[in-house]
């Protein structure tokens, strides 16, 4: 599974790294440490990778 | 210009929503649900008119797009208003450098640090009342214990908390009256002063500025200045407004809601690792900000041809509580998966503060219910709310079997 999270959209609500700290972590303003990148989801995250995508208010991670 | 000359289109209906007065609890997201079902926006011709979007989609976009939806304004019946909160009331790359300079106070890592801090004014407050056998809750536990815990963050004395308790509920009480901020500008000119003499002192006394907000402030630079007096004072006066009042209004609707819920209260005195997600929930189904935005431009949204220099409310209950992104939006679910509620707005102006807030909010779930399990309403008045930021006038609580 590849995951993008949007650099325009990440605002900082700060649900991805709470709900998926295996995948996402928070730079030290808050916003994701992955924003502007594409990531592969590693085997056994999809559960917490599509938490993630259902979490964000902003609609910034997506699944390619 | 008139309805008439504003023509507006059929799938943008008129209404005249108060959006001050008290309503019975619950009163303000049940109308708004019903406005919302009817029509995904409004012309309200409340105070002097503005637009109303009522759906998730286009209030998340209005805060998007803050190059077209500006902050110059966030009250909508106060299009014009005298004072300039920063960075609340700023946009663009201005308003992002002001968050910079508070990212400090506010990032996860600080909030986390202060965690076992918190805690303790919680119980502090807690121990204060306890013996009482009950409480108002919409002011009494709901104002105290985020007063307490900000002041201690910001390096102010705790024995200004009531000052700052009287001053907040002062201008709440009057924020969305299009007639009278009187009393709202009193007490904003009080915590100007209070301020101005706190910055005075740390011009010639400075403290640690990782523990002290002002001494941070004034060790800030603003494209390479200092920041000045006026920004200053804007700055620590925007910081009152947004965390105390908030906090109080989501605290009172949290002990309402267990309070009518005893079977979410029993799941949660069961496993208090459901009080995470369950704070998500309370942020979502009892959403109490109700931010404005000024056209920087006309634009189109809704349906609604939207003119420069008007007024747009984004009442975030609304967009937390539409069944188009919500399943089951009008139930209450204490584990609600993929809760993406926007009750911490959305876009650059996404709650500063957010971070704090879900602690407090955590902390303050986590130790009442420790210490006072099980309680009640205590009265048989009709529980009331108040608009402006959603809050309920009066919680009386008793406790049981303690």
């Amino acid at each position: 599974m590849r995951i993008a999270v949007s650099e325009s959209l990440c605002s900082g609500h700060g649900r991805c790294y709470v709900l998926a700290p295996d995948i996402f972590q928070s730079d030290e303003d808050g916003f994701c440490s992955e924003r502007g990148q594409e990531l592969e989801v590693a085997p056994g995250q999809e559960e917490a990778a599509t938490t993630a995508v259902g979490a964000c208010p902003e609609g910034a991670i997506t699944i390619l | 210009m008139s309805i008439e000359e504003m023509s507006i289109p059929a799938e943008c209906p008129v209404v005249e929503f108060d959006i001050a007065k008290n309503r019975p609890v619950m009163g303000y997201l049940t109308e708004l649900d019903e406005l919302r079902e009817a029509s995904p926006a409004y012309w309200n011709t409340y105070g002097q008119g503005f637009w109303m979007l009522t759906r998730f989609s286009d209030i998340r976009e209005a805060h998007q797009k803050g190059d077209i939806f500006s902050s110059r304004s966030i009250i909508v019946t106060d299009p014009d208003p005298q004072y300039k909160w920063i960075p609340t009331l700023t946009d663009g790359p201005d308003h992002t450098k002001y968050r910079q300079i508070l990212n400090s106070y506010f990032s996860p890592a600080a909030v986390k640090a202060l965690e076992d801090v918190n805690r303790g004014f919680a119980n502090q407050v807690i121990d204060e009342l306890i013996d009482t056998g009950r409480c108002n809750m919409a002011t009494e536990f709901a104002g105290e214990f985020p007063t307490r815990a900000f002041l201690s963050m910001a390096g102010l004395p705790q024995e200004d908390a009531p000052d700052f308790v009287k001053w907040v509920t002062a201008i709440f009480s009057q924020m969305m009256n299009p007639d009278d901020h009187s009393l709202q500008a009193a007490s904003a000119m009080a915590i100007r002063e209070y301020f101005a003499g706190v910055i005075a002192d740390r011009r010639v006394n400075p403290r640690d500025p990782k523990k002290d907000i002002v001494s941070h402030l004034l060790a800030s630079e603003f494209y390479g200045e200092p920041l000045d007096e006026e920004s200053l004072l804007n700055i620590c006066g925007v910081l009152i407004l947004a965390g105390l009042d908030t906090m109080k209004c989501q605290l009172g609707y949290s002990f309402y809601h267990f309070a009518t819920h005893p079977e979410d209260r029993q799941r949660i005195l069961d496993d208090p690792s459901l009080i995470p997600g369950a704070v998500e929930e309370i942020l979502r189904f009892y959403a109490i900000v109700t931010p404005g935005r000024k056209l920087n431009e006309d634009y189109e949204i809704a349906g609604c041809p939207m003119k420069k220099d008007q007024m747009v409310w984004l009442d975030l209950g609304q967009a937390c509580r539409d069944p188009r992104v919500f399943p089951d939006a009008d139930k209450f679910i204490l584990d609600r998966p993929d809760n993406k509620h926007v009750a911490f707005a959305a876009g650059a102006h996404r709650c500063l503060g957010s971070h704090l807030a879900r602690q407090e909010l955590t902390i303050a779930l986590e130790e009442w219910h420790k210490r006072i399990p099980n309680y009640v309403i205590d009265t048989d008045e009709p529980i009331t709310e108040h608009g402006g930021q959603l809050g309920i006038n009066s919680l009386p609580l008793r406790w049981v079997d303690l």
